[in-house]
């Protein structure tokens, strides 16, 4: 990683940020968002996170799906989002060690 | 004027609970990103920057020589997609605002602060709680960053104790959250399937954008049951309380 690819990445991140933050705002200004658009974006918010996720769970080791599980179980018993990635990472952790 | 700065003021102090939260977020990133081969420098400048945990921590998978540039634009152009909409329930309020208030408040915009916002009625205190509560936002996921710094763990040591399975979970866990209903169901599954069988048969950097774009055009065609529409004429975002949102980090 060359000194102007670091100066690059940052600038990509900051402008693909600044353009979704602004986007909704320069965007209503001009033409308000019909419905499918609305749904589109909302959409994509969800899709992408699942595209990261599944991926991730299919290559990685027994020990990462069983801290998702514990991590999930947590969220739907509505212990926060803290609790239940410390007690995924947690599982993670112990599953590697003792199995 | 001073009456948006008392609101700013109000914004900083209803927000701070719920920046605490942030802390260990920002703290995990930087542990994250240290793995990643991040320098000390460019992990602090990334976090003052982009302000944006999700896409913080998806960039960290595309930080290699050669970068690869469209799919990192487009991935946290995607992550952030929801910034849009929150920016457009924004716009009443915020046109009403100076050019300088505008550009604070939509480069402070996330999850929280724009939450508790939408509560309020005043297009002035809207403004003034998405800038004070996105300073404190700001500076806690500042904070979070830079104690991180301290905690220099071995590729292995992060192994052991599973600090590799911090980025999955954390986008797991907005995942859980955005969950609005069954409609989502056929969406996410198709997403899930075009980025799984992308990443096999073709592999490269662009499996999460044709998985996350897929998702999106498919939900085009799936009936929307739930009630979560941001833009609604009824007062904006009145399914997302903050009890709900509580937790968001950056």
């Amino acid at each position: 990683m060359t000194q102007l690819e670091l100066v690059g990445f940052l600038a990509v991140m900051t402008l693909a940020t600044l353009s979704t933050r602004g986007g909704g705002v320069i965007l209503m200004s001009v033409v308000p968002m019909g419905p499918r658009v609305q749904r589109f974006l909302r959409a994509l918010s969800g899709s992408v996170l699942v595209a990261l996720v599944a991926p991730a769970m299919l290559s990685g080791d027994w020990a990462i799906r069983a801290g998702a599980a514990v991590c999930l179980l947590a969220m739907l018993l509505q212990r926060g989002q803290l609790v239940a990635l410390t007690t995924g990472v947690l599982t993670v952790g112990l599953v590697r060690a003792f199995l | 004027m001073s009456e948006l700065r008392n609101h700013i003021r109000q914004g900083f102090v209803l927000l701070l609970p719920v920046a605490v939260m942030v802390l260990p977020f920002g703290l995990a990133f930087s542990i994250a990103a240290q793995q990643a081969g991040l320098e000390d420098l460019a992990i602090v400048a990334m976090s003052m920057l982009v302000f944006a945990g999700a896409s913080q921590f998806a960039a960290l998978e595309l930080w290699h020589s050669p970068v690869p540039w469209i799919p990192l634009a487009l991935v946290v152009f995607a992550v952030n997609a929801r910034h849009i909409l929150m920016g457009a329930s924004l716009y009443p309020a915020l046109r009403q605002q100076p050019m300088a208030k505008r550009l604070l408040a939509i480069f402070l915009i996330s999850d929280a602060n724009w939450a508790f916002a939408m509560l309020q009625r005043h297009p002035v205190q809207q403004v003034g709680i998405v800038i004070g509560g996105g300073a404190a936002l700001w500076v806690a996921w500042q904070f979070g960053t830079v104690a991180g710094l301290w905690i220099k763990t071995s590729q292995d040591t992060a192994y052991r104790f599973g600090l590799d399975a911090v980025m999955p979970l954390f986008f797991l866990i907005l995942l859980f959250k955005q969950w609005a209903g069954r409609s989502d169901i056929l969406p996410w599954v198709v997403a899930a399937a075009v980025a799984v069988t992308w990443q096999q048969l073709i592999g490269g950097h662009w499996y999460v954008l044709a998985g996350a774009l897929a998702g999106g055009v498919i939900a085009l065609f799936v009936p929307d049951h739930s009630e979560q529409r941001l833009l609604s004429t009824e007062a904006a975002g009145t399914d997302t309380t903050p009890e709900k949102n509580i937790h968001d980090s950056a």
